[in-house]
């Protein structure tokens, strides 16, 4: 269990970090087959703020799986990316399927992992900390 | 403090329900949009499948918010959103920057009064 979970979060933490690094420098090779594709990748960038936003996110999250410091905190933050980066391969551009998947699970599989540090959140009765 | 509390989350609770409810149910028309906002807008329609996930999400917290059950998962579970919230308005439509800046703040004071429970997440 302590080697699997280590192994997922390196690998991930590596391809996370090199998707970053490619939208940096511009790597990235056009992918665009499709019409909504397209229309997606250009009302991302018509915004402005989120391409590097979600970079600089995905890059500070892979160094955090990396080095294996702040994973707990890591796997929140990067949930609504992956979620994201799942549900648009697999409505727009299914060739990258495969990988999506295999970070998705992965980001699920580390979060059943530190499981103990997020099971108090879900308690129904919520109590106040102030009084 | 209390108070504030709950005066801030059943207000944040509301709009929320609001939004997603007017979306639901198409209540009103839609705002015409122009420039880099129509262009964004399109291109969130175009995924298919991101304006109904958002509005879901905004669904489910807004009943949270309002019943104060969950209140832990789902403040964590709207920061996404008020961060983009903020952000598109920042960036595209400044008219909406007050709406927009209560909900964020709203949503960091509402972390804010319950973070002794986030504090465990931090541990390196």
């Amino acid at each position: 269990m302590k080697t699997a979970t280590f192994f997922i979060r390196t690998i991930i933490g590596i391809i996370l970090i090199s998707m970053s690094i490619a939208y940096f420098f511009n790597l990235v090779p056009e992918l665009e087959n499709t019409e909504n594709f397209k229309a997606f990748h250009v009302g991302l960038i018509s915004s402005v703020y989120l391409m590097p936003l979600i970079e600089i996110i995905i890059f500070l999250c892979g160094i955090s799986y990396l080095f294996g410091q702040y994973v707990v905190l890591s796997n929140i933050i990067i949930l609504p990316l992956t979620t994201n980066i799942l549900f648009i391969d697999f409505f727009l551009n299914q060739n990258g399927l495969p990988l999506a998947l295999f970070i998705f699970l992965g980001n699920l599989f580390l979060f059943y992992a530190h499981w103990k540090s997020y099971k108090h959140l879900f308690h129904r009765k919520s109590v106040m900390h102030f009084d | 403090m209390r108070i504030a509390t709950i005066i801030i989350r059943s207000l944040i609770g509301l709009l929320l329900l609001f939004a997603s409810i007017s979306y639901f149910l198409h209540l009103f028309p839609e705002p015409p949009l122009t420039g880099n906002m129509k262009t964004f807008n399109e291109g969130l329609k175009a995924s298919g499948y991101l304006v109904t996930l958002v509005k879901i999400i905004e669904l489910i917290c807004g009943l949270s918010f309002v019943t104060g059950k969950f209140n832990k998962i789902t403040y964590i579970l709207l920061m996404p959103i008020s961060v983009n919230i903020i952000c598109t308005h920042i960036f595209l439509a400044p008219e909406g920057i007050p709406v927009a800046s209560f909900l964020f703040l709203g949503n960091i004071f509402l972390l804010y009064s319950k973070w002794d429970s986030y504090k465990g997440l931090f541990t390196a």
